[in-house]
């Protein structure tokens, strides 16, 4: 089985998901002939021509006006905006197009259709290279948002997310991009949709994280081992649909739960799953779900491991549901 | 499909004729509608741009429109009771009730769901013409806008991406009023030059006009010349009274004036002049049109609201676990409010 980083089982993931199926076409910014910023569409321009794999003028409402037609059409776009922070140009399209198009039309017209966009801080990239807007997206009824952490899942659920029926909000974590490898398989398998993984299992804290954070998330619980706290670390993958199965199974066996996110606090996926979990197992909580974020600032250039929710933050947040003193 | 299409290059009188019997459905619905709960997108004034327009296209074309173009969708062939269901909320709405009145959708007849932002379905018009290139079966997709859709950051990128890409794709823009306000530009053909497009001009109160513009934008688009602008310049009505006004950017017309600009006033008076139809026939047509737009009225307003339930349902193909909870909450919380009542 080989071993790739994320990068590469992304483009191992585009170019069997091609092989298989002519109606996936991959096209954005400089994703043709230059293979993507980041490289993750390396090579699929002269495997696949340039009809099914294009460079688009730089307009994000175009990359995505472009996918939904030709999902409409019946084909399965896979646009790529080249950061996550450019994609707002496109939110109209996406929130009152590709969102809406099923429902709107009484289930007449889907939208198959995977945007792909890089997302996250720790890069030195500054205020429009760095943020985590999933939130943004997982409030829009319509869309399924996926995260994966690592390149194995990077490629399984890309797959998924290509041959499901409906839109998705794909952001992969560049701060790991070429940092998290491991073994890929080469065939075309898998992920699903809304299936939770266990990255390590414990019986005193669920903490709950996605993407990058989920590397820091198991640092430090690896550091909270140390001091004698058995963390449970839950790496979501799909945002939405959420597995809460294994999100409740787990808070229910340990009682207490931090979640572990780069988005700024406020209003972030962190608040939409102390709410899930406070409706659904509040008999089961010792302690408040702590929530280890960004802070509601726009994202720091020069300081932004102060901004990072790192490996100390974590265990500061780990410290604080593990205190019997509860706030009144 | 309309009528026109089996016409082929009939004279001009008959095919008048055929244009004024379209015409005279749209205004009937028009009329009508004003007077429902609701009331939709009027068309008033765009008959004749939305009957020369449909007549060039072929079955297999997929059109886009907006809410004031979306009753092209007759012209293609839709129910009239299926059209008026989805304008008053009725069950028979192929679209279940989910979008405010006026924007009806139909698949089956390539009628793409309209949005409600002006312009939005430009840059997907580009996108289904592109798909339509690497289909290679000679489809052209069209989209219709209202001029006002021309100020917006939409039209730009819709334009320039179907240019970019050579796609099989007409624009076509309803200038209905006031352009000023909207562009600084002379009119809205000008426009395409900048695009590296063809622009196509036709006077919207003619619908062989329109038809011939319509007509050679979608001719080149199939013989793989790319894009092209069409500026439709269609008269302005008078305001309408409230409720039911229609908003119209620029100054109301006055009766005289619409009274000659009028697209159905205008094809009358050719078709007293030559024929076929003379006066008692035009009436005919109208109370035809009258008619079975009264009974479909009528039809849909017998038919019950969606099925409740359907709340839940095409948010995606299958439901997630969420909506299902939410869907138990939902019955459980309306189980509750009977026991109240």
């Amino acid at each position: 089985m080989p071993d790739m980083n994320i990068i590469q089982a992304v483009n191992s993931a585009l170019s069997g998901l091609m092989r298989e199926d002519a109606r996936v076409v991959v096209f954005g910014e400089d994703v043709g002939k230059f293979g993507g910023v980041f490289r993750a569409t390396d090579g699929l321009q002269a495997q696949f021509g340039e009809e099914r794999v294009f460079d688009t003028p730089l307009a994000e409402a175009g990359i995505v006006g472009t996918a939904i037609g030709m999902a409409l059409h019946g084909m399965r776009p896979v646009p790529e905006i080249q950061f996550a922070d450019f994609i707002f140009p496109a939110y109209d399209q996406i929130v009152n197009e590709a969102a809406k198009m099923r429902y709107r039309s009484g289930g007449q017209y889907s939208c198959p259709l995977v945007i792909r966009t890089p997302y996250g801080g720790g890069i030195r990239g500054g205020l429009y290279h760095s943020q985590s807007p999933e939130a943004l997206f997982i409030h829009v009824a319509g869309l399924k948002v996926v995260v994966p952490s690592n390149p194995r899942d990077a490629k399984g659920l890309l797959i998924s997310a290509v041959r499901d029926e409906d839109p998705v909000i794909f952001l992969e974590p560049k701060r790991i991009y070429r940092a998290s490898r491991g073994e890929v398989p080469e065939g075309l398998y898998e992920v699903p949709l809304g299936q939770a993984h266990v990255a390590r299992k414990g019986q005193d804290v669920t903490l709950l994280a996605w993407g990058a954070a989920l590397h820091d998330t198991l640092s430090a619980a690896e550091r909270a081992a140390g001091d004698g706290t058995d963390c449970e670390v839950i790496d979501l993958r799909t945002l939405l649909p959420l597995d809460l199965d294994t999100i409740l199974r787990s808070v229910r066996k340990t009682r207490r739960c931090v979640v572990v996110h780069e988005a700024p606090k406020t209003c972030g996926f962190g608040a939409e799953l102390s709410a899930i979990i406070s409706e659904n197992a509040f008999g089961s909580l010792e302690a408040p779900v702590m929530r280890v974020t960004g802070y509601d600032t726009p994202f720091p250039y020069a300081l932004e491991h102060e901004y990072l929710p790192g490996p100390a933050r974590i265990l500061a947040g780990i410290e604080r549901a593990l205190d019997d003193d509860i706030p009144s | 499909m309309a009528t026109q299409l089996s016409l082929g290059l009939a004279p001009a009188h008959v095919r008048l004729d055929a244009f004024h019997r379209d015409m005279a459905l749209l205004r009937a619905v028009d009329d009508a509608s004003r007077h429902l709960d609701g009331g939709a997108p009027s068309c008033l004034g765009l008959e004749a741009a939305l009957a020369g327009t449909c007549v060039a296209l072929s079955e297999k074309d997929w059109v886009l429109p907006g809410p004031r173009q979306a009753s092209i969708a007759l012209l293609r062939g839709a129910s009239l009771v299926a059209w008026f269901a989805q304008l008053l909320g009725r069950s028979a709405d192929p679209a279940r009730g989910r979008q405010a009145p006026g924007h009806a959708s139909f698949r089956s007849l390539h009628v793409v769901s309209p949005t409600s932002l002006p312009g939005s379905q430009l840059p997907i018009a580009a996108g289904v013409a592109r798909a339509m290139k690497l289909a290679r079966r000679g489809e052209v997709a069209l989209a219709a806008c209202g001029h006002g859709a021309v100020a917006t950051d939409r039209f730009h990128v819709g334009l320039n991406f179907a240019a970019v890409a050579k796609s099989p794709v007409v624009f076509v823009v309803l200038t209905q009023g006031e352009l000023a306000r909207v562009t600084a530009s002379r009119n809205v053909a000008v426009k395409a030059s900048a695009y590296g497009m063809q622009a196509f001009e036709a006077d919207g109160g003619d619908p062989l006009a329109v038809e011939a513009a319509v007509r050679a934008a979608v001719e080149s688009a199939r013989a793989g010349q790319g894009p092209s602008l069409v500026d439709v310049r269609c008269p302005v009505p008078p305001a309408l009274q409230p409720p039911k006004a229609l908003r119209v950017v620029g100054a109301s017309t006055s009766d005289d004036a619409w009274a000659e600009a009028d697209p159905l006033a205008r094809v009358e008076r050719l078709l007293a002049q030559k024929g076929p139809l003379d006066a008692a026939g035009l009436s005919a047509r109208h109370d035809d049109a009258r008619r079975r737009v009264a009974e479909a009225v009528a039809v849909a307003m017998e038919l019950p609201a969606p099925e409740p339930s359907l709340l839940f349902d095409d948010v995606f193909a299958r439901m997630t676990a969420a909506l299902r909870s939410q869907r138990r909450d939902w019955l459980a919380d309306r189980a509750f409010a009977e026991l109240e009542d």
